[in-house]
């Protein structure tokens, strides 16, 4: 049941958290080695479990910059099932395209993953059940949720690392957007946007926790993202079982700061952490991977320059 | 099936029609895959696929009558059931109807055009109202006052729910005398000029964004050529009918391939042969067991665009 049974505390009752930062050149290499190295680093307890997938697939991206790359898809489900997983399922509900299987198609899946029967599932067109909302950030109260989702005993957001147009970064946690269901809210799921994309995405995330985050950050995108940006050569898996520090070490990554990015600010009160202090680092450290990505006029504050102006 | 070859019969009677008849669920309903809950739009699209060869089928009229038990009070359907609530596939369930030409339906339909004309979209909210004086249309390069129809109510128009709700409304000869519908119906065309993309082609809502175009889809292109059907000698028309052309032998996905065909066919293209290409996703991925792709194939090979031309009432 993928409901979160993470308890909701203020950062100072909650311990560190950690976050892993691998360096990948490219797609080519051995990524599965790197996946499954470092997921034993977290001792997830994955044996026996359902674990579903959660990718960003927005559009037919072949380039592999709007899209978490296949490549790193792959990598993730080989080493849950190599860790016990009894069944992995990669899902995802695209919100700017219907036809799910053009993205699959264009980007190669199945060239990547073999047959997808019986291991994708489009979460847009799932089955649903209501689910009440663990907060009130927005005013949305309940949400029809995907049983793929609900049913699996694993949640693992995969997202691309990106800016937003809209919520200057998307990352593990703005990818819960993609659970929402079209077959129930249309396309793109509008009424998050109408309910404030910053309170949905704090309500989503908190009712969803997921249980890790593998941001793909190899090629990864900047400026007018999430789908119109540029592709940005970042060079970075980033690993965490706590999904708001994961994306706060992301952000940071991106020579953003996270504490400016309003829904993660207010995730960190809540639901993980986002001050440095509070996250340990394993693997590269920040400063040796941080890039300067650009961002739209209306998030220049994000950029962590202007800290020292 | 294990090759992309098919009997005389085509791709749509040996693989899209037990595809359909064998996953309908006990209910009358179809889900969006075999074995999953019966819900309105796999339902109305299954009954457009299997419509033309035999409407009074005995499957059919379970699955109308599953479409008419799911209808609210106001003439709304909801999307799914469970979810109760008003949604865009009110016109759609509608066209549905429509194309079984079952007399018993016609309140049902007619209720459904009455609801269809008073939904309104979120824009008339105050917050929208405020938007529009500050106008974003240098961010998005659209024109706000523009009403169309939503997913769902309250929020804003997009393209698919507006061009299915104008399709729908055409096809019904009460609101050639109705001053609300035909306002209705020409704000929506407006709607969907407006949000083109300046190369031709449509994508979910937005022409523009900061600037850069935005990513026409042949999908949602499609959806908006059937609907402005009657207006294909315009430039834009054109401008758009030619992007779908000169993109067609890269689109990819059943579900676009076939709606693709259906939009070429409805103005006034000859119909591009889809057969052995969808054949051939089928054998690869089974178009991921998708009763909408299954049926808008068997739709696009069997029906042509049929039910959804704009002059469907005056034939």
């Amino acid at each position: 049941m993928a409901i979160s049974q993470h308890p909701l505390m203020p950062p100072s009752n909650r311990p560190i958290s950690r976050v892993a930062i691998r360096r990948v050149e490219d797609y080519s290499g051995d990524l599965c080695g790197i996946v499954e190295e470092t997921l034993r680093e977290f001792h997830l307890c994955v044996a026996g479990k359902s674990v579903l997938l959660k990718p960003n697939l927005v559009l037919g991206d072949p380039q592999g910059v709007m899209n978490t790359h296949p490549a790193v898809i792959r990598a993730a489900r080989d080493t849950f099932l190599r860790l016990g997983a009894s069944r992995v399922w990669i899902g995802e509900g695209p919100a700017h395209e219907r036809d799910t299987e053009a993205i699959l198609d264009e980007i190669r899946l199945r060239d990547w993953l073999g047959p997808l029967e019986g291991s994708f599932v489009d979460l847009n067109l799932d089955d649903v059940r209501k689910v009440a909302l663990r907060t009130r950030a927005s005013k949305l109260r309940s949400l029809f949720l995907p049983a793929a989702v609900l049913d699996a005993d694993l949640v693992v957001s995969m997202p691309k690392m990106k800016t937003h147009h809209l919520a200057g970064v998307t990352l593990s946690l703005k990818n819960l957007f993609g659970i929402v269901p079209g077959s129930c809210y249309g396309w793109p799921k509008n009424v998050l946007h109408w309910a404030g994309i910053e309170n949905s995405i704090l309500d989503l995330a908190t009712t969803i926790r997921p249980d890790f985050a593998i941001v793909d950050g190899v090629v990864a995108m900047e400026g007018n993202g999430p789908i119109q940006g540029s592709p940005k050569h970042s060079g970075v898996l980033i690993f965490g079982d706590d999904p708001v520090a994961v994306d706060a070490t992301a952000t940071r990554v991106m020579g953003l700061v996270p504490e400016r990015v309003s829904y993660l600010r207010k995730a960190g009160y809540v639901l993980g952490h986002v001050q440095l202090a509070k996250i340990e680092q394993i693997g590269e450290s920040i400063s040796a991977v941080r890039s300067s990505f650009m961002v739209l006029e209306q998030f220049r504050e994000l950029i962590e320059q202007q800290d020292n102006q | 099936m294990n090759s992309a070859a098919h009997s005389a019969g085509g791709f749509a009677a040996d693989v899209c029609r037990p595809f359909l008849l064998q996953s309908q669920n006990a209910d009358g309903g179809w889900g969006y895959h075999p074995g999953a809950t019966s819900a309105a739009e796999p339902t109305a699209w299954a009954v457009l696929a299997l419509a033309k060869r035999d409407p009074q089928s005995p499957e059919l009229a379970r699955a109308a009558a599953w479409i008419l038990g799911c209808q609210n009070q106001d003439g709304s359907w909801p999307a799914r059931p469970e979810t109760a609530e008003a949604s865009w596939i009110t016109p759609f369930a509608g066209l549905a109807l429509l194309a079984r030409k079952a007399p018993a339906a016609e309140a049902a339909i007619q209720s459904a055009a009455k609801w269809t004309c008073q939904s309104h979209t979120g824009q008339r909210h105050w917050k929208m109202l405020v938007a529009r004086l500050v106008s974003r249309r240098r961010v998005v390069g659209q024109d706000l006052s523009l009403e169309g129809w939503s997913w769902t109510p309250g929020t804003a128009s997009w393209i698919e729910p507006t061009a299915v709700a104008l399709i729908f409304l055409r096809q019904l000869p009460a609101m050639k005398n109705s001053p609300d519908a035909i306002a209705r119906l020409q704000m929506g065309e407006s709607f969907l000029y407006d949000r083109m993309c300046p190369s031709g082609g449509w994508s979910m809502g937005n022409p523009k964004i900061y600037g850069i175009e935005g990513i026409a889809q042949a999908g949602v292109t499609a959806w908006a050529l059937l609907a402005l059907q009657k207006n294909r000698q315009r430039e834009e028309n054109r401008r758009s009918i030619e992007w779908l052309e000169t993109n067609f032998d890269s689109i990819r996905g059943a579900s676009s391939l076939a709606l693709a065909r259906i939009a070429l066919e409805a103005n006034g293209r000859s119909p591009v042969s889809i057969e052995s290409k969808l054949a051939t996703q089928f054998v690869a991925g089974r178009f991921l067991d998708s009763v909408l792709a299954v049926s808008q194939a068997a739709f696009a090979l069997e029906c042509g665009p049929d039910v959804l031309r704009w002059t469907a009432a005056e034939r």
